[in-house]
C-alpha cells in the first residue's frame, strides 16, 4: 500500500490503515518525543497525544510536502505544549553547570544514537528545546522565537550554551572511552 | 569538533533514529481516538452531510413550528366563532369550549358533568332576564331546531347537530316545560341537559381532536384539504424563474487510477464556483403541496493549474545594421542569433462543466397564499439531460490534455447523472399573481462522472436561488 492510499485510508478512519501508519512511524516519532521529554514515560504520553491528533487531523494534510515532516511537526507541537504546561523558563545556566552524563563507560567507545539521545535529554529544558528545534528539526531562530514566545537572541544564546555543554560532554566521554 | 560538524553529526544520527515503542501504546491511542472529540474540522464528505443535515433540521423545525402555529390559529378562530354563536346564552357551546370537556376519556365523565354544571351555574349568576333569555333561547332551539344551527358547518355545527340529536330525549321533559318562566329546578334540569349534550358531543364527535386532527401523510401533504365553496380543490399553476450563484465542491474517487495520478490531479484542479439559471412549473397538488418540474442550466467552473518543468524556449534574434563605407557605399548586415531558455511553464485554464438538467421536486409551503411572507421546503432530484465539459486536465502520464468533449469521445463519460436537491424557499408576495423568492439550496451528485483515466468525479453545490413566481391560472380557489 502506498503512502497516499495509507493516508486516504486513515482519512476514512480505517483501522487497518491507522495501524499500518502507526507501525511505520511510531518508532521515529518516539525518538522525537524522547528528545523533548524528560523521561520515557513523558515521551510515551506525548507520542500517544501526537498520534491521536494525527488521526483526528489527517484530513487536513494537503499532500504538499513530506507526510513524515507533517507528522513530526505535530509531534513537536504536542511536545512543546507538554513542556509549556510545566511553565518552561529559559533561565541562564552557569557555564560551569555540572550536567555531566552518568552513562556507563562502555557506551562511550562509539557515540551511538542512544547515548546522544541521553545527552540531549539531560540538557536543561530550555537548551534542549532550542537545540532540538534548531539543529535537528531545522527551524530558524526567528521561527523558534515565535513558537516559544521568546526573543530570537535568547534562542541563539540558548543554542550556543547547549552546544557548549554537549561538546564538553562528548569530549569527556571520548576521553573516558580512550 | 566545531559547531557545524557537531550539529551535522547529531542531526545525521538522530534525524531518522527509531526508538522502541511501548507495546501497549496502540491500545491507548485507539481508546483515546474513540474518546476524544474530533474538533470542528470536517472533510469534504462531512461538509456535504452536514449541509444536508442542516437542511433537514431546518425543514423539520419549520414544519413543527408552522403546524403548531396553524393549529393554534385554527383554535383561536373556532373559539371566536363559538363565542359569537354562544352570545345569546347557549351554554352548551360554552361547555364545549371548557377545557375540562375537551377530555374525552370515559373516566372523566363525572368531572365533565360537574364542570358543565359549574359553567351553567356561573351562567345562572347572570341577571335574571339574561338567564331567562338564554334558557328560553335554548328551549326554542330544542323544540324548534334552528336550521342554521343544524346545518353542518364549521365548529358550531357539532353543537347544532347535537341539538337535533338531543331533541327526542328532551321531549320527555316537555310537560314541565310549557312556558318561559324558569324555576330553580328547571335551571338544574337544563344544566344537566346541557352537560349531557356537551358530553355526548365530545364522545360522538371527538371534538377534542377537532382542532388538532391526527397527523398523517395526506394531511401533512395537504392532500385532504377541504374543497372550496365551488366544490373544487386548489388547482394553481405557477412558473418560477430563477438564477443562483453557486459555491461548488468536487470529490474525486479512484476508479482504477493510481494514487499518484489522483494526487496530481487533485493538486492541479480547484473549484471556482458556478451558477444556475432555470425555469420550473409548479402545480399545487393539495392545499400546501407543490409538484415542481423544470429545466435549468448549471455551470461549474474549475481552475486548472499545472507547472511544467524543463520547458525550453528558443528565441531567434535578427539584428539588421547598415554600414556606410568610407567610399560612401552602404552595406546592410544581418546578424542572426538564437537564445534558448530553459525554465518552467505554468499552464492555467478555466474549466467549465456545463449541464442541462431537469429538476423534479416536491415542495411544501407554509402559510396561506394571501400571506405576504411564506416559506417552503423543497426536496427532489435533478436529472442530467445533457452536458458539455471544456478545459484541460491531466492524463495518466501527467500530460495536459484537453477535456473538450461534447461527444462520447471525451475524457469524461456522459452518463445520465442524477443529483439530490434540498432547499428552503422564502416567498414575498408582490401582488395577487407575482411573488419573489429567495431559495438557499444544496445539491449533490449521486453517481458521478467517470473519466477515461479511472477517476470518478462527483460535484456538489450550495447556492442561493433568487427568482420570481408568477401565477399562471390567475384563479384563487383556495378556502
Amino acid at each position: 500500500m502506498t503512502e497516499f492510499e495509507l493516508i486516504k485510508g486513515c482519512i476514512k478512519q480505517q483501522a487497518n490503515c491507522q495501524r499500518m501508519l502507526y507501525e511505520q512511524y511510531a518508532g521515529k516519532l518516539m525518538a522525537v518525543c524522547l528528545r523533548y521529554a524528560n523521561d520515557a514515560m513523558e515521551a510515551e504520553d506525548i507520542l500517544q497525544d501526537a498520534f491521536v491528533r494525527i488521526f483526528n487531523y489527517i484530513n487536513q494534510f494537503k499532500f504538499e510536502g513530506s507526510f513524515e515532516g507533517w507528522m513530526r511537526r505535530i509531534t513537536v507541537n504536542v511536545a512543546l505544549k507538554y513542556i509549556q504546561k510545566k511553565k518552561l523558563q529559559f533561565t541562564e545556566v552557569s557555564e560551569h553547570h555540572d550536567s555531566a552524563a552518568t552513562i556507563p563507560a562502555m557506551a562511550y567507545s562509539q557515540l551511538g544514537e542512544e547515548v546522544l539521545l541521553q545527552l540531549i535529554q539531560q540538557l536543561p529544558t530550555g537548551y534542549k528545546i532550542v537545540f532540538n528545534l534548531n539543529v535537528i528539526e531545522g527551524y530558524s531562530h526567528e521561527e523558534i522565537a515565535k513558537m516559544l514566545n521568546i526573543k530570537a537572541s535568547t534562542s541563539r544564546s540558548q543554542l550556543v550554551k547547549a552546544r557548549k555543554i554537549l561538546q564538553e560532554q562528548i569530549i569527556q566521554l571520548q576521553k573516558i572511552a580512550v | 569538533m566545531n559547531d557545524q560538524l557537531m550539529d551535522d553529526f547529531i542531526r545525521n544520527k538522530l534525524k531518522n533514529y527509531s526508538a522502541p515503542v511501548p507495546p501497549d501504546l496502540w491500545e491507548k491511542i485507539m481508546a483515546d481516538t474513540n474518546k476524544k472529540p474530533k474538533g470542528f474540522w470536517i472533510n469534504q464528505h462531512k461538509t456535504i452531510l452536514a449541509i444536508a443535515a442542516l437542511f433537514l433540521i431546518l425543514a423539520g423545525s419549520l414544519t413543527f413550528y408552522f403546524f403548531n402555529k396553524n393549529a393554534s390559529s385554527i383554535d383561536q378562530k373556532s373559539t371566536l366563532q363559538q363565542t359569537i354563536v354562544s352570545t345569546p346564552g347557549q351554554s352548551n357551546v360554552h361547555t364545549h369550549n371548557s377545557p375540562e370537556n375537551q377530555q374525552l376519556n370515559g373516566a372523566v365523565l363525572t368531572d365533565s358533568l360537574q364542570s358543565s354544571n359549574n359553567l351553567n351555574k356561573s351562567t345562572s349568576k347572570l341577571p335574571q332576564h339574561q338567564n331567562n333569555a338564554s334558557n328560553s333561547y335554548l328551549s326554542k332551539n330544542s323544540y324548534l331546531p334552528n336550521k342554521q344551527l343544524l346545518r353542518p358547518q364549521s365548529t358550531t355545527s357539532h353543537n347544532a347537530s347535537s341539538g337535533q340529536t338531543f331533541s327526542p330525549t328532551f321531549n320527555h321533559n316537555l310537560p314541565g316545560y310549557s312556558d318561559n318562566n324558569q324555576d330553580a329546578a328547571n335551571n338544574f334540569s337544563y344544566n344537566q341537559v346541557n352537560a349531557f349534550i356537551s358530553l355526548k358531543n365530545n364522545l360522538l364527535y371527538n371534538t377534542g381532536s377537532l382542532h388538532l386532527p391526527p397527523l398523517n401523510l395526506r394531511r401533512i401533504l395537504g392532500l385532504d384539504a377541504c374543497p372550496n365553496a365551488n366544490g373544487s380543490q386548489r388547482n394553481d399553476w405557477y412558473i418560477e424563474l430563477y438564477g443562483a450563484p453557486d459555491y461548488t465542491m468536487k470529490s474525486v474517487l479512484t476508479n482504477g487510477a493510481s494514487a499518484n495520478y489522483l494526487q496530481k490531479k487533485d493538486s492541479s484542479e480547484r473549484m471556482k464556483g458556478g451558477f444556475t439559471v432555470g425555469a420550473r412549473f409548479s402545480k399545487t397538488i393539495g392545499e400546501h403541496t407543490y409538484l415542481k418540474l423544470g429545466l435549468q442550466y448549471s455551470q461549474m467552473n474549475e481552475l486548472f493549474s499545472q507547472r511544467k518543468e524543463n520547458e525550453t524556449q528558443t528565441t531567434t534574434v535578427i539584428i539588421r545594421r547598415t554600414i556606410t563605407t568610407p567610399q560612401g557605399n552602404s552595406t546592410t548586415i544581418m546578424d542572426t542569433s538564437s537564445v534558448t531558455q530553459i525554465g518552467y511553464r505554468v499552464i492555467r485554464s478555466l474549466n467549465h462543466y456545463k449541464n442541462l438538467e431537469i429538476p423534479v421536486m416536491l415542495g411544501y409551503e407554509f402559510g396561506q397564499p394571501d400571506d405576504n411572507w411564506r416559506m417552503a421546503v423543497n426536496g427532489g432530484l435533478i436529472f442530467d439531460l445533457s452536458s458539455w465539459y471544456m478545459g484541460e486536465t491531466l492524463d495518466t502520464s501527467l500530460q495536459v490534455v484537453a477535456i473538450n468533449s461534447k461527444s462520447n469521445n471525451g475524457v469524461y463519460q456522459h452518463s445520465l447523472t442524477t443529483s439530490i436537491y434540498g432547499s428552503v424557499s422564502i416567498y414575498r408576495r408582490l401582488s395577487d399573481l407575482v411573488d419573489v423568492f429567495a431559495e438557499p439550496y444544496f445539491r449533490y451528485n449521486l453517481f458521478g462522472t467517470n473519466s477515461l483515466y479511472g477517476v470518478n468525479q462527483r460535484f456538489g453545490a450550495a447556492g442561493l436561488n433568487i427568482g420570481t413566481r408568477i401565477k399562471l391560472n390567475g384563479r384563487r380557489q383556495h378556502l
